[in-house]
């Protein structure tokens, strides 16, 4: 995969990484592997691979669940991300879910702030309608809402909804973006301007992203995952995998043999 | 079996049709040098007709791979196979006509005075390129690598017998003072004959390497 | 064949007309007893009827004696049940909804089936008993005499399992999703609960109080044990306070005092209607898509 890899290049390095439900059942096994900076990596597999509960463990998602314990390390700029604050880390760890989830009792500008709010972190107005506009400007959606910011409870379409809840994790400028099958409740034609949108923030953010979608991740992503029953089968850049891949179980899922 | 392995089936199937018309044509080509049927006429418009019939193929396989490439978005092996029953049925189409050219420049010829040494290269020449289309087509078709290695190696042959007839030709060139315009039309031909026939193996090289790629992902053109 | 279907068709326009009758008969006790409060009680309800204290024995005597009109409102009544009510709910609604959002949080914890298990026991205890209880705990030990707070604390058990429960089942309905959003921000898990789900559980929120509140303010059992009644507008909840239902059992057993039960039984069912219709209201208004 090229030999110019140094620490500079790499958002997160996934060591060793096991994650289990109870005490035998393992989801995750002993993952390796390194993120690259402002790239979309792209994780895939069949239904159960592990794909989402790997996703959720970066930015600490799965202690909702006190019965999952996870071994091994997440190391982003030298910080092993499991030994500080887990709020700090999803500071700097931004997700957005599958479906669609702003606040329904806030407007857009507070949705939109709201991680600055919820954390206690003060902002000045002019600072805050500043990060406001850029923002929505960066998902596309400011000519849209910009005449509704304050009201509370606009009808906003699916891919609307989604775009805001973008805007709401950048807003935080996080240093990695997740994703967790972003798409998957969306229209064709919202899908498209999202996954748009995605290549556009990679400038700007390492972004990850778990999709069902072979398709999606041949369209957006430079690297992908292969995961399988809990395992990390191949990891490779995405013209690489797609068109001639190394393991057969990956060529399996690629032609559609199990899905 | 799902409609998209049976689509695949197809297309690989009208591939080789494709391969079987060829071998009929470079079979029809060596009766003509042979002398088998002395009805030349019959041999060139069952060569034409059989080209037709080519042409129509081509465009019925270009049109299951697209139609293949929209429905089932092929991915990995699935579609360098397709890839390389692509490139191997233009492969087939240019022997194809290839042959045509061979027959014509054939029948411009007057076959009275066609040396025996000459023809027993050229037949061998042919023999031997119609072996290697063979053998790339078996490689495609059983994804035999060994096979399609072995015919890019033998490329080596066809380019010795190649040689051979250049020298006998310049033999010619040199010792004879020409007698005839028929004498100088014929080497004329027998050069472009020669010419063909090696275009021939060429094609079937790159349906071997087409078949490598299909089996391996590496595409190994323009590096021999 | 076709007598078949005849005679389904009859069948289906029978049952339709024996579900109206049934409805009809089950209406008919609501209706005749709003019929009956509003007929008996109408005309005495007006501006002295809010202002001024309940009359006592005496002035109704006297006033029949003379041939005068019975001057006199439940205004005790309305303060007293206010007080009572008010601070019941002060107490009750932090607790219950501190109870509400623990259960709603740890659902599969033993300590919650334990504690949801006596919040149903709670609310199938009689309310007499509330009154004794409080009785014993507040009247004799803490303020030493009857008292409106001892009559709110009784209120306040009472309504407890019911804040509890609304409490419990609006925030169950508030999708996951917006508990992970909120985290996935970094919010802490105090501030996720504050500022994100209870403010979405609102609606729900806010009528299970409603209906908390209209379910005790007709209590009279407890109310006796406790609070016991005043003749005057008593602001010291450490003092026996009048409230609404008492003053009805009041005036029912005082033979010249009786005609007033009417007025103040149709002014507590308007308040009980009119909570209960708000709570009905607002859940819609505030209804999250």
């Amino acid at each position: 995969m090229g030999n110019t890899i140094n620490n500079n290049n790499i958002a997160l390095h996934i060591e060793d990484l096991s994650i289990a439900y109870t005490k035998d059942k393992y989801a995750v096994k002993g993952i390796n592997a390194d993120i690259y900076k402002n790239t979309i990596t792209a994780i895939m597999g069949p239904s159960g691979c592990g794909k989402s509960t790997l996703l959720r463990a970066i930015n600490r998602m799965h202690e909702l669940y006190p019965e999952i314990k996870v071994t091994g390390n997440i190391l982003m700029k030298d910080q092993n991300i499991f030994k500080i604050n887990a709020m700090e880390v999803r500071q700097k760890i931004g997700m957005v879910f599958q479906r669609p989830n702003p606040f329904p009792s806030m407007s857009i500008y507070e949705n939109v702030l709201a991680g600055y709010s919820l954390n206690g972190i003060k902002l000045k107005k002019e600072e805050k309608d500043r990060i406001v506009q850029e923002v929505l400007e960066d998902v596309g959606l400011w000519e849209e809402v910009k005449d509704t910011l304050h009201k509370k409870r606009t009808a906003l379409s699916g891919g609307q909804q989604q775009r805001l809840c973008i805007a709401r994790s950048i807003a935080m400028k996080p240093d990695i973006l997740l994703l967790d099958e972003p798409t998957s409740a969306l229209d064709p034609i919202s899908t498209s301007k999202i996954e748009e949108l995605l290549m556009k923030l990679k400038d700007k953010f390492t972004i990850v992203i778990v999709t069902h979608n072979m398709s999606q991740a041949a369209r957006i992503s430079e690297y992908s995952m292969f995961m399988y029953l809990g395992d990390l089968i191949e990891y490779d850049l995405t013209k690489k995998m797609f068109t001639n891949p190394n393991d057969k179980r990956t060529e399996q899922y690629l032609t559609g043999k199990f899905g | 079996m799902n409609a998209k392995n049976k689509e695949f089936e197809n297309i690989t199937n009208d591939v080789n049709m494709v391969s079987e018309i060829i071998f009929q044509q470079m079979n029809l080509i060596d009766d003509y040098l042979s002398n088998v049927n002395n009805s030349d006429s019959e041999t060139v418009n069952e060569l034409l007709s059989n080209e037709s019939k080519i042409d129509d193929y081509e465009k019925l396989i270009y049109d299951k791979i697209v139609n293949c490439i929209v429905l089932y978005n092929p991915l990995a092996g699935e579609l360098r196979q397709l890839m390389a029953s692509l490139r191997i049925t233009t492969n087939l189409e240019r022997i194809g006509d290839l042959c045509i050219n061979i027959i014509e420049s054939l029948e411009s010829t007057n076959k009275k005075i066609i040396g025996e040494k000459i023809k027993t290269l050229f037949v061998d020449m042919l023999k031997f390129a119609t072996l290697m289309v063979r053998n790339s087509m078996s490689s495609f078709i059983c994804c035999d690598m060994d096979l399609a290695e072995k015919v890019l190696n033998d490329d080596d042959v066809i380019d010795n017998l190649n040689e051979k007839i250049n020298n006998l030709l310049s033999e010619f060139k040199h010792n004879e003072a020409y007698s005839s315009k028929e004498e100088l039309t014929n080497l004329l031909s027998f050069n472009y004959i020669n010419m063909n026939i090696e275009r021939i193996a060429d094609n079937a090289t790159n349906i071997a390497e087409a078949s490598i790629y299909m089996m391996q992902g590496e595409d190994i053109r323009h590096t021999n | 064949m076709m007598n078949k279907m005849k005679y389904r068709r009859y069948k289906d326009k029978a049952f339709l007309y024996l579900m109206f009758l049934i409805t009809i008969i089950a209406i008919t006790p609501l209706a005749s007893i709003i019929f009956e409060l509003v007929a008996k009680g109408f005309n005495q309800l007006n501006i002295s009827f809010f202002t001024e204290v309940a009359p006592t024995t005496l002035d109704s005597m006297l006033a029949k004696s003379t041939g005068n009109p019975v001057k006199g409102g439940i205004a005790n009544g309305i303060v007293g049940t206010l007080q009572i009510v008010g601070i019941a709910s002060l107490m009750a609604i932090p607790l219950g909804g501190f109870v509400g959002i623990y259960l709603a949080e740890n659902p599969n914890k033993k300590f919650s089936t334990l504690v949801s298990f006596s919040t149903d026991l709670l609310a199938g205890i009689p309310s007499i008993v509330y009154g004794i209880i409080a009785y014993a705990w507040i009247v004799i030990k803490i303020t030493d005499g009857y008292s409106g707070f001892a009559g709110s604390v009784a209120l306040s058990i009472m309504m407890l399992p019911l804040v509890i429960r609304s409490t419990e089942e609006s925030i169950k309905m508030i999708p996951a999703s917006l508990k992970e959003a909120s985290l996935a921000l970094g919010t802490s898990y105090r501030k996720t609960i504050l500022r994100v789900i209870l403010p979405s559980a609102m609606s729900g929120l806010f009528t299970g109080i409603l209906l908390s509140i209209s379910r005790v303010i007709g209590e009279t059992a407890p109310l006796i044990l406790t609070a016991l009644g005043s003749q005057v507008i008593n602001l010291d909840i450490t003092k026996p306070t009048s409230a609404i239902p008492l003053l009805i059992w009041e005036f029912y057993n005082d033979p010249y005092l009786i005609n007033m039960i009417w007025s103040s039984s149709l002014f507590l069912m308007l308040l009980v209607l009119i909570f209960n219709i708000s709570a009905k209201q607002i859940s819609k208004r505030w209804a999250i898509q």
